[in-house]
């Protein structure tokens, strides 16, 4: 029943990240940083805050289906290096800051949900 | 501030023409069968990735399920990307959104840094870190460098 419940959790989480990413993306598109991944870090960010504080919380099948399905699929890291690719090309600036914040934004989100929840 | 087209802006082409701004032309579905899609790629996705999580489970040693995903989901994407993206227009919401993106994840890889950290393995936990990093940036640019290739030799 784990698979049914990481099923039910990725067929939610993966419409919410496009829903996420694309409104951000087009909300911040005449930022001076518009080419920084505003829409990515959200998701990320958000994702991996929830992963801390369901990690605490819950167990069991509802674990599976909030943090193998939902924040699996909330988060995507295959995004982030397509991401990450195209910056390469056109900013290298952005290219440090994505690579440099990313990661470390959402250990940081990671760490104090998970801390301040349990 | 002059507003494009209610359409063109949930459009793929105007949220993500990051590495190729060019005009494409707007799918000829809507919002709701492109969120079915991405539910469905998603899904299937996450399904293996937890297949795989479950074969190789992390239980105090290093997280080797989560690099393999994420490494094998930026090749994948580098050459789907480049390659057959522009063949069908269910491919970018299926594959690309759905499928890699439920695939790999960035929620696990940050639970298993911190929580490596927060074990005091600082060692390991710095060593996962730049493996995902460089391993992933490295496989993603990969993929890229050989999608052109694949299509050059299927068309």
């Amino acid at each position: 029943m784990m698979w049914l419940a990481v099923v039910a959790g990725a067929a939610v989480g993966a419409p919410l990240r496009y829903l996420v990413e694309t409104s951000v993306t087009s909300r911040m598109r005449h930022h001076p940083w518009h080419q920084f991944t505003w829409g990515l870090h959200v998701v990320n960010v958000a994702g991996s805050l929830v992963a801390g504080v369901v990690l605490a919380t819950t167990t069991g099948v509802l674990r599976a289906l909030l943090l193998a399905g939902f924040c699996g699929a909330f988060t995507t890291f295959s995004g982030f290096a397509w991401r990450a690719h195209s910056l390469r090309v056109m900013s290298r600036s952005a290219w440090w800051w994505t690579i440099i914040t990313m990661p470390t934004s959402c250990i940081a989100a990671f760490w104090i949900a998970w801390r301040l929840a349990s | 501030m002059v507003r494009p087209p209610r359409g063109w802006h949930s459009n793929w082409a105007s949220a993500n023409c990051a590495h190729l701004c060019e005009a494409r032309p707007i799918h000829p579905y809507g919002q709701g069968v492109r969120l079915l899609q991405i539910a469905l790629g998603g899904a299937v996705g996450s399904l293996a990735r937890y297949g795989i999580d479950q074969t190789l489970p992390w239980s105090d040693g290093f997280p080797w399920a989560t690099l393999i995903i994420n490494v094998v989901g930026a090749l994948a994407i580098g050459v789907v990307a480049t390659t057959v993206v522009d063949m069908r227009p269910w491919v970018r919401p299926v594959v690309i959104v759905g499928v890699l993106g439920g695939f790999t994840t960035f929620s696990a890889f940050a639970l298993q840094t911190g929580t490596l950290l927060d074990a005091g393995h600082v060692m390991q936990a710095l060593v996962y870190l730049a493996l995902t990093m460089v391993a992933g940036l490295v496989a993603v640019e990969i993929g890229a460098a050989l999608g052109p290739r694949f299509r050059r030799v299927t068309s």
